[in-house]
């Protein structure tokens, strides 16, 4: 439910017409198209007419192009002129989340609502119970004064017709780090300085208003000019298309790209460092030691847990090692890393190594665009696999499972600490580790719940993929 | 009793990205009522998402019957109209 509705379709429809659009003799005309197509006259509106739901789809696809609201020209600028800057792009400069305001619908800002089920009764147990005095009865119906109100919840637990609800506002609950707010207008707003890119948002929003800079087109365009690619395949891609890996990579090298690499790969060197870093500096140096391949995490301890740098580990991510590699052997490859994660965006902007990242959804437009499917591909080496230790990273305990393997009989002296997705509690939990110590000595950390798994670009539930990993691990 | 219903589930690309790979997981989805009578196939590209008057992916079959933008509940729903259907055509044979 959570990953597959209708808002999550529309958005990964998008990008289906954005590359076919790309893909097709006159691009501009159709990708101009895309909102009329989407909503014909006479078709029924997901909103309140077809010409809002136009206007929004019209800013769905410019994050589709891989532009923000904020970077509207004007409200007559055509598609094309978005698509055609959006060729113009040499490189990315700036990656981050951004609500599309109209698409925003403003969620109730009371948590707490009187529903019409309240009978206006003689008891008034909610009025009673309220420390804030913040319950009055208008035409014989409780009524609550935002004003007032702090939340607390006691009116819902008191009232005897269960007449009170919570109203939550989905984005605002998911947010680990408090960054996305309402303005004056009641529409959400992010906060830059405090987001750390994971996603949650993305994903809770109902109204799907929350929207990611797309790289698909630069990796479209880059494809077409025949430039070598690679594409670096994340470890949870794994159950998230039809197929094997190696159907996967025969699909990918129809798309264009040169060879694919198994980040898992990346990920096995990962281990070998991060066991051999554990060794040398647990103990002496510090208490405990943090994973460092989750790149939200890693963002949560730049911008809010800064108490807690020196116990991160300084091993680079699969991905970072990965296309290390291939860029040593050959710095003129354009690297794409495919995964299910947002926050790898914002590290990869930090990484020269990595020139774009793509997630399952864009990388599953593109294939339905290029009209690829992976179950009838004949299968073909991966130019790097991986091994069990790697293949194991996303899900929840992967990396801990694959240092323990790694470290064999030693593997008593790891105290492993899990963090198996990051919300404010929790966040609040680890920021104390770094005063009070974990309780162990290893701490792995991961931002979504499950692992990359349950990242939000993903195209497969969870639990499916986990069993296609499973079974996969006992032939690696 | 009557076969076991059965539900195609297109696993071509198009229907796999666009919402069947979140639907693979039905079997464990079913309400009690459906245990045991419904058999759940993932099925290679059945070949609707070329012809936009067939509806939009992803697409199932409920005993033959061509489902578009396929849901986990519509799914279900399907499946409980084709138990019904069984039973109805159960009592006309008695």
């Amino acid at each position: 439910m959570r990953y597959d509705n209708q808002a999550n379709r529309i958005r990964k429809e998008v990008l289906v017409r954005v590359a076919k659009a790309f893909m097709s003799d006159r691009p501009e005309t159709a990708i101009d198209r895309i909102p009329l197509e989407m909503r014909p006259k006479g078709c029924d509106a997901s909103r309140c007419c077809i010409y809002k739901d136009r206007e929004v789809l019209k800013h769905r696809t410019m994050a589709a192009l891989g532009f923000s609201v904020e970077d509207e020209t004007g409200e007559l600028t055509p598609l094309r002129d978005y698509f055609d800057s959006a060729l113009q792009r040499e490189a990315i400069e700036v990656t981050g989340l951004t609500v599309i305001d109209i698409a925003c619908s403003a969620c109730l800002k009371g948590s707490y609502l009187v529903t019409n089920a309240c009978r206006g009764c003689l008891g008034r147990a909610c009025q009673t119970n309220c420390p804030k005095g913040a319950i009055d009865f208008v035409d014989g119906c409780a009524v609550i004064n935002p004003e007032l109100c702090v939340n607390c919840g006691l009116c819902l637990k008191a009232c005897p017709y269960n007449a009170i609800v919570r109203t939550p506002i989905p984005c605002e609950e998911s947010c680990p780090v408090k960054a996305i707010s309402k303005d004056e207008s009641g529409r959400e707003v992010i906060d830059q300085e405090k987001c750390i890119s994971c996603g949650q948002c993305v994903v809770a929003c109902p109204f799907a208003a929350i929207q990611d800079r797309s790289q698909m087109i630069d990796v479209l365009k880059t494809l077409k000019s025949g430039g070598k690619t690679v594409a670096l395949i994340a470890p949870s891609i794994v159950g998230q298309f039809p197929g094997d890996l190696e159907q996967m990579a025969a699909a990918l090298e129809q798309l264009g790209f040169v060879n694919v690499e198994e980040v898992a790969a990346g990920a096995d060197e990962t281990v070998r460092l991060e066991t051999a870093e554990w060794k040398e500096r647990v103990g002496e140096e510090t208490p405990f030691m943090t994973t460092s391949c989750c790149p939200a995490y890693i963002e949560a301890v730049k911008k809010h847990l800064p108490e807690l740098a020196p116990f991160v580990s300084h091993t680079p991510s699969p991905m970072a090692i990965s296309a290390h590699w291939v860029k040593e052997a050959d710095p003129q490859v354009t690297t794409v890393f495919i995964g299910p994660c947002v926050a790898k965006r914002t590290e990869a902007l930090q990484n020269p190594d990595v020139d774009y990242v793509l997630t399952f959804e864009e990388l599953g437009a593109m294939l339905i665009a290029a009209k690829i499917d992976v179950l009838e591909c004949e299968p073909v080496a991966l130019s790097r696999s991986g091994q069990a230790g790697g293949r194991g990273f996303p899900v929840s305990g992967g990396v801990t499972g694959a240092i323990q393997a790694h470290l064999g009989d030693a593997a008593d002296a790891l105290k492993p600490v899990a963090f198996n997705g990051l919300d404010s509690k929790s966040l609040m939990r680890l920021k104390m580790t770094a005063t009070r110590g974990c309780g162990g000595n290893f701490v792995e950390v991961m931002c979504c719940e499950g692992g990359c798994q349950s990242g939000p670009g993903v195209l497969c539930n969870p639990a499916v993929a986990g069993r296609k990993l499973t079974e996969l691990l006992a032939e690696s | 009793m009557s076969d076991l219903i059965d539900v195609e589930i297109c696993t071509g690309t198009t229907c796999f990205v666009m919402g069947a790979g979140h639907l693979l997981n039905l079997a464990e989805e079913l309400p009690e009522r459906l245990r045991g009578v419904v058999s759940i196939r993932g099925s290679h590209c059945l070949g609707f998402c070329d012809d936009p008057s067939k509806g939009k992916p992803p697409f199932a079959r409920v005993n033959e019957e061509l489902l578009s933008e396929v849901t986990a509940e519509g799914l279900i729903a399907a499946c409980d109209k084709a138990l019904a259907i069984e039973k109805d055509g159960d009592d006309h044979a008695v």
